[in-house]
């Protein structure tokens, strides 16, 4: 089980910070996030030419009477925001110092969730592994706060990261679109691009927070060792020479920046979150200055 | 190998911690990682197998341990001037050796002074305590004589024993020749000569199998180089050579039965300096000159002399008038009486008489020395024979006492007076088949009897030769003079000096004891009826007691450098007794540990770091 806190100070860093509108995506229900959708709304926004495939029972006819041409009404929808929060819990985020970096997803899911409750944004919690483990669903207010710790706190440690399964599963259960928060150290030997794009398909914004520990970076490690996977348990013997390292490391941070570009070149979010980094300026740097909150 | 400081030997006991940590160390460690999967993605992985990582292991700690190894054995100052089996070792033990040096070295403690001699002592006895039982140890002293105090000796205990009893001989160094000693003593050609002295010799130096070590700083000094008696005065010069002397004044005293008879100042200046003490003393009386204040070399500040005993000469000329003779025989201390030949012999005694060109005389030998030049033998010695004419000395000895410092090629002779010498006479010089100059004396009689005959004939009249208008001329009458009278030039020396031989006058008796300076007895030998100390090894007055009678002599040491005056030349002393010659000299015991941390921790860094080798 992840040990980490979240109390005032964590709370503080949170005050005042909302979701940009980037991220919103249409909704039924009413909130407080404006939306630009044709011919739906109260709010009228602007004009636009009416393009093949556009429903027709949208044409403003008074222009056309006037103008001879088919227009649209653009009308901007207050919609509410849909915040899905998955957390690896597998074995291997439970390695870090001076905190782990399930700690460290905790934290900031927690952030995430309080920033979006305070907004009157709805939100689910779920953790996965090698399968999608607890999940809430659909919380509102911030009294849904303490149930997310208390749920993040309970999760067990363990299991092999597999991210196709337990997005497969969350997205069968997700009952409306939103953004799709995935908090893992992506090292999964069975690949992420899969079930980004499965989400993608299903319309979700995706923002991927990659959690690393030093000793992922191999520091520390020096010698002829024999190193286990924490999750799986297989053992290999290296001499962790300074080349070597150096060849891992390079290894690692390609990996880390294919993950990024994935992310990026489709319109999504990307952040890299070390366990030594303090947790108010990765909120300041990563979250904000990436435009996910303001 | 040997080791100058094998004291050093004792951080040898690092290693047990070294491998103590390392064997304990765990051999492998085993790290649990979030995942594998990249660590199996990266090619350098350690394909060696159980025993090649355990090669490797093993193969650190033997790294670790040649690091220390070599960390001590540098720190142990090894030298190899031996090869394996063999220590040759020329050690100067000349005066200057006694130069006091101030410990800038461990060798010594430091709470007193000690002479360079010392500290090379204290170094080879060090060297010789590590040296195992089996290594032919020959150990030279380069003084004058060289000496061999240790001749392939096995025992270290024995060369140590011989060696800790020397002190340095007040001497010039010959180390040529102990150098050529040591070639011959040695066993293996291969092996080093280690020659250590506060000279240099750079010629001696870069011979083949030859390790020079040079020891001592280079010190001012003021020194005595003579002590001169002046003619016809109660007092002597004293000759002061100095090099960088500071003060530059310095106080010159005559100092007799321990007390100061008369003292001077003398400012010392570039070149020699002379320093004259007048003092009414008695002959034969023992004296000290001293200079003060004292330097690092303190042998030659002072001097010591016997004050000259006036020697009366007696002399008789027979001529018909001869202005050369009368000049060369007319010297201080000496009456001269010239008489016509007829008035030969006459009533008057004297030491030695010189006849020109006699034409009568006795007719037999008659008590009394003389010095015949040509004319007819007035004695009746010599045989008659043919005059031969145009000669030019042919043949001659070159070290007999009657021709030193003349120069006979010189010499021509117009006629000789056709002397031929009896049979027991020593011929001088000669021109072929032609005796020129000869001695004849009673084979019988003692030498130094006076009651006995014995003339030198010199077969020409000196107006058939130019002999007497050669320089030389004086030199050879009064060497022919000293002959027949048995004195020698060195009996009115006021001292000699160390290295040369001491001769006393001739003694008839045989319970003669000669004593050196510090009493004990010296062996001395019998050489042409005097008593000869060949090599006077220490300055002081050596004595020669023979029945109630004593005769002192005087010995000094001159040092054979021009300028140094006994002390180190210039520039020959360049560096001090060398103990540590790495910056390891430097480093305190604190320092040696962080050193040998350091080492291993950058040995560790590049071999294991660059995968090289792993450690623990």
């Amino acid at each position: 089980m992840p040990e980490f806190t979240f109390g005032d100070r964590e709370l503080g860093t949170c005050q005042r910070l909302v979701y940009t509108s980037r991220i919103a995506t249409a909704s039924d229900a009413s909130g407080g996030h404006r939306v630009r959708r044709s011919g739906e709304g109260a709010d009228f926004l602007d004009y636009r030419r009416y393009v093949e495939g556009d429903d027709v029972r949208r044409i403003d006819w008074t222009v056309f009477a006037r103008l001879r041409q088919p227009y649209i009404r653009i009308l901007q929808h207050e919609t509410v925001l849909h915040v899905n929060l998955l957390v690896d819990v597998s074995r291997s985020m439970a390695a870090g110092t001076p905190q782990s970096k399930a700690a460290l997803a905790c934290r900031l899911a927690c952030a995430l969730a309080y920033v979006a409750l305070t907004n009157g944004d709805r939100v689910t919690v779920a953790t996965f592994a090698d399968s999608l483990g607890h999940m809430l669903a659909n919380l509102r207010g911030r009294a849904a706060l303490t149930r997310i710790v208390t749920l993040l706190k309970s999760a067990p440690l363990g299991g092999t990261t597999d991210l196709s399964a337990g997005i497969s599963a969350f997205r069968e259960r997700a009952r409306h679109r939103g953004l799709v928060v995935i908090l893992s150290d992506f090292l999964a030997p069975a690949g992420y691009q899969e079930p980004i794009r499965m989400l993608l398909a299903k319309r979700f914004r995706v923002f991927a927070i990659q959690v690393l520990d030093r000793l992922d970076w191999g520091e520390g490690l020096a010698g002829s060792l024999r190193l286990r996977d924490s999750e799986t348990g297989r053992t290999a013997d290296v001499l962790a020479s300074d080349r070597y390292l150096d060849e891992y490391r390079r290894r690692l941070r390609g990996h880390a920046e294919r993950v990024d570009s994935f992310c990026t070149r489709r319109g999504q979010f990307y952040l890299y979150a070390n366990t030594r980094e303090d947790y108010a300026q990765l909120i300041a740097r990563g979250l904000r200055e990436r435009g996910l909150l303001r | 190998m040997t080791l100058l400081a094998p004291g050093a030997l004792w951080w040898l006991l690092t290693v047990v911690p070294v491998a103590a940590l390392f064997l304990f160390r765990r051999r492998i460690s085993e790290v649990e990682i979030p995942a594998l999967i990249f660590w199996e993605q990266t090619q350098r992985r350690d394909t060696l197998g159980r025993w090649g990582r355990r090669l490797r292991r093993w193969l650190s700690l033997l790294v670790q341990l040649l690091i220390i190894l070599a960390l001590v054995v540098a720190l142990a100052e090894p030298i190899d001037p031996i090869g394996r089996d063999e220590l040759i070792v020329v050690l100067d033990d000349s005066a200057t050796m006694q130069t006091m040096e101030e410990d800038d070295t461990t060798v010594v403690p430091a709470s007193r002074r000690w002479t360079r001699f010392d500290l090379v002592r204290q170094l080879i006895l060090d060297r010789l305590r590590d040296t195992p039982t089996g290594v032919r140890t020959t150990v030279i002293l380069a003084g004058t004589p060289p000496k061999i105090i240790a001749d392939r000796e096995t025992v270290s205990q024995r060369v140590r024993a011989a060696l800790s009893k020397r002190r340095p001989r007040d001497v010039n160094p010959q180390i040529d020749q102990a150098l050529e000693i040591a070639r011959r003593k040695r066993h293996n050609d291969t092996s080093t000569i280690l020659i250590i002295s506060d000279r240099h010799d750079p010629h001696l130096a870069a011979q083949h199998g030859v390790e020079w070590l040079r020891i001592g700083h280079d010190h001012p000094n003021v020194g005595i180089s003579a002590v001169v008696p002046t003619i016809g005065e109660q007092s002597v010069d004293v000759i002061l050579n100095h090099r960088r002397m500071t003060p530059a004044t310095v106080t010159v005293s005559l100092i007799v039965n321990e007390r100061v008879v008369t003292r001077t100042n003398a400012t010392l200046r570039d070149g020699p300096t002379v320093a004259r003490l007048s003092a009414a003393l008695d002959p034969g009386e023992p004296f000290l000159v001293r200079v003060e204040p004292p330097d690092a070399f303190e042998l030659d500040n002072t001097a010591f002399g016997v004050w000259p005993a006036p020697s009366h000469v007696r002399l008789k000329l027979v001529t018909a008038g001869n202005p050369f003779l009368e000049a060369a025989l007319d010297q201080p201390n000496t009456s001269l009486n010239v008489i016509q030949p007829g008035n030969w012999p006459g009533e008057k005694v004297a030491d030695v008489t010189i006849l020109d060109s006699p034409r009568t005389g006795p007719g037999k030998p008659t008590p009394g020395r003389f010095i015949v030049f040509g004319g007819s033998d007035p004695f009746g010695v010599t045989r008659a024979g043919p005059a031969a004419t145009d000669l030019t000395p042919t043949q001659w000895s070159a070290d007999n006492p009657l021709l030193r410092d003349v120069d006979l090629l010189r010499w021509h002779i117009d006629r000789t007076a056709g002397m031929l010498p009896p049979r027991f006479a020593q011929c001088v010089a000669q021109s072929g088949d032609v005796p020129l100059v000869f001695v004849v004396r009673d084979p019988g009689q003692p030498e130094d009897d006076r009651d006995d005959f014995a003339a030198i004939y010199v077969n020409f009249d000196l107006a058939h030769s130019n002999i007497t208008h050669r320089a030389g001329f004086p030199v050879f009458l009064w060497n022919a003079i000293d002959h027949l009278l048995n004195r020698r030039p060195e009996d009115t020396l006021i001292s000699y000096v160390t290295g040369v031989p001491l001769s006393f006058p001739p003694q008839r008796r045989s319970d003669t004891r000669v004593t050196d300076p510090s009493g004990r007895d010296v062996q001395a030998f019998f050489d042409d009826g005097r008593l000869v100390v060949p090599f006077p090894e220490h300055v002081g007055f050596y004595r020669l007691d023979t029945g109630g009678k004593r005769i002192v002599r005087a010995v000094n040491y001159i040092s054979d450098g021009v300028r140094s005056v006994g002390g180190p030349d210039e520039g020959a002393v360049a560096r001090p007794l060398p103990r540590r010659p790495t910056w390891l000299a430097t480093l305190p015991p604190w320092g040696v540990l962080v050193a040998a941390a350091g080492a291993l921790l950058l040995i560790e860094t590049l071999l294991f770091h660059r995968g090289i080798l792993k450690v623990g």
